[in-house]
């Protein structure tokens, strides 16, 4: 009797500080904290590159007698040498690069994805000539690379993309690897062996559900190192070059006119930086949320 | 040894790869060679005779291996543009990208080292969260950017530096400190963990409490064993300085073999990209290689898995 009595008062607070713990788990989940800044910023921009006609203030392509005019309360970002509104032109660039920074790191993320998967399920022959290969991918510096495959394609959006996202292949494929060697070692994978699982379904059921959490931060992160990428290549006349410019390229054409209009170069970067500091914060951000060593303590 | 061996022939391995795999893409560059080389107003069988001169219309496996034995001679081919050898032109660029590269490392590694050390001792604190916040703008901001705003502060309005041009010392001075900076974020932040993990290691606790003076157990010790990891950052630092220089010495018209690609870009001169990715790759390959050994002269522990 005294017994089960004690049992059941051990029993009680433990089950309670199990329910606190999830309570708390859900609220620091929905507790915006560190991360309400650039969750925000992101918000903002993506609003930006999808409604730009509704945030603007101007067309970008008007241009009116107001050539480079400074800063003030009619253009808040100034004009740049059309006279166009460089806050507007900032405003339309958004949906060109984060389109870029979004399309490269699925690009990236999928065929790295792959590579990965393959070369940590695939077995000791396929992982090595698979690893050798990435070995020589990683010896081409990154700009250098995306420089020569976006030489090779020609200049346009989609070919930023491409040359961004193969440039970035190894750094997903090496994470994937990493993750499914780690996965497939483990006694559960057996089990399922065991009882006659077939490759496949190890491998969707089994195997990527648990590299979904760290790819989203890989992917969360390479969206701050693909934009950066590509607004280089922008910036070095490999980019996107139409009527509608990307923020890498505005700030190149702002190059030209620094000594007399400062903010024609300074916020389109100023938008760069702002969107790749907030896109690593959140992937920082996740990665602490995601990772269960950090969690359940 | 046999460590030593493995290691050399994997990065010969590499180098042979990376000169098939930038051959292989640039074999895709569209317009034809022929007609660059020819000029303007070039008749068609001038354009003719110069493509059987430069030998382009004959099979891929025939170019490459023409390639490969040039190579091998030490002969990176002719420039389109200019008609002059590719390695002549390589050599012209090369001492100002040397020199640009090796001050911003020294830049990017003395300043990584001390605000990471510092930012570890004052761990938490406003001077930790400030040094923090550095990082990230350093590691987020594009370096061309950076470049601008250094140019903005320090050759237009406060007119004390030059900011284009490659002949005098005053005009290295902005583009190192772009350049530096922006690659010192990732290793502070490297620095930073690196010396919090060794505080947590008993030895530190045991130094403390046989009475060694704090920055005794600092220097003499947990530096020592803080730096170990950071040494094989050095490698992917170098491979970052080599991308930074294209977009840097064309911010600040600079002289280098990063303009040098961009211009050869330009007029798609074949031969003068080849050239010099496959110089940067390759230093950036031989320097890796530098460092993986040096690594395991330093830590002991390598060289038995390895």
């Amino acid at each position: 009797m005294t017994e089960r009595t004690a049992s059941f008062v051990a029993r009680v607070p433990a089950w309670r500080a199990d329910e606190g713990r999830r309570r708390l788990m859900l609220l620091s989940w929905l507790r915006p904290g560190p991360l309400l800044l650039p969750g925000v910023i992101m918000l903002v921009m993506l609003a930006c590159g999808l409604f730009p006609e509704w945030i603007a203030p101007f067309d970008p392509t008007d241009m009116t007698d107001a050539i480079l005019a400074p800063p003030g309360p009619e253009h808040w970002f100034g004009t740049d040498h059309f006279g166009r509104d460089v806050l507007s032109l900032v405003i339309y660039g958004a949906r060109q690069s984060l389109l870029m920074g979004a399309c490269a790191v699925f690009v990236g993320g999928l065929a790295g994805g792959l590579l990965g998967l393959v070369s940590g399920y695939g077995g000791r022959g396929v992982d090595l000539v698979l690893m050798r290969l990435l070995d020589i991918w990683m010896a081409v510096p990154d700009i250098l690379l995306a420089i020569i495959i976006a030489a090779a394609l020609g200049p346009s959006l989609t070919n930023t993309i491409i040359a961004v996202g193969l440039v970035t292949v190894p750094r997903y494929a090496r994470v994937m690897r990493a993750q499914v060697l780690a996965i497939r070692s483990r006694p559960f994978i057996e089990a399922s062996r065991s009882i006659g699982s077939s490759h496949t379904l190890i491998v969707l059921h089994h195997i990527l559900p648990h590299t979904v959490s760290q790819m989203l931060v890989m992917a969360t992160l390479g969206i701050g190192s693909s934009i950066l990428i590509g607004s280089s290549l922008s910036f070095i006349g490999l980019g996107v070059i139409d009527d509608r410019p990307d923020w890498g390229f505005l700030l190149s054409q702002g190059r030209s006119y620094l000594t007399v209009a400062w903010w024609f170069a300074t916020f389109p970067g100023l938008a760069i930086t702002a969107l790749v500091i907030s896109a690593n914060l959140l992937g920082d951000g996740l990665r602490s949320r995601l990772d269960p060593h950090q969690r359940g303590g | 040894m046999l460590f030593i061996f493995r290691r050399m022939a994997g990065a010969v391995f590499v180098i042979f790869g990376t000169i098939t795999l930038v051959f292989a893409i640039l074999y895709w560059l569209p317009g034809d060679p022929a007609v660059l080389v020819a000029g303007e107003n070039a008749t068609e069988e001038s354009i003719a005779r110069i493509r059987t001169l430069l030998g382009t219309e004959r099979p891929l496996w025939a170019q490459y291996l023409d390639y490969l034995s040039g190579l091998a001679q030490g002969d990176l081919g002719t420039s389109f543009a200019t008609q002059e050898p590719v390695t002549i032109r390589l050599w012209a660029q090369f001492p100002s990208t040397v020199a640009l590269t090796l001050l911003a490392s020294t830049v990017a590694i003395v300043t990584g080292v001390l605000f990471g050390v510092i930012a570890a001792v004052n761990r938490g604190n406003r001077l930790d969260q400030a040094i923090q916040s550095v990082m990230l703008f350093l590691t987020s901001m594009p370096s061309f950017w950076f470049g601008i705003l250094l140019i903005l502060l320090f050759s237009v309005t406060l007119q004390w530096l030059p900011a284009i041009g490659s002949d005098s010392f005053a005009q290295l001075i902005l583009p190192v400190t772009c350049l530096g900076l922006i690659a010192s974020g990732r290793l502070m932040r490297m620095v930073r963990n690196s010396v919090l993990d060794v505080l947590d290691e008993p030895f530190v606790t045991a130094l403390r409490a046989k009475g060694l003076v704090e920055w005794q157990v600092l220097f003499r010790h947990v530096l020592r064993n803080a730096l170990i990891p950071v040494v094989t950052l050095l490698g992917i630092l170098v491979g970052e300085l080599l991308s930074g220089t294209v977009v840097v010495e064309t911010l600040f018209a600079r002289q280098g073999i990063g303009r040098l690609l961009v211009d050869a870009v330009g007029v798609k001169d074949v031969p003068v990209i080849q050239g010099t990715v496959l110089i940067a790759s390759i230093s950036f390959v031989i320097i890796n290689l530098l460092v993986d050994l040096s690594y395991s002269v330093i830590d002991p522990r390598v060289r038995v898995e390895g």
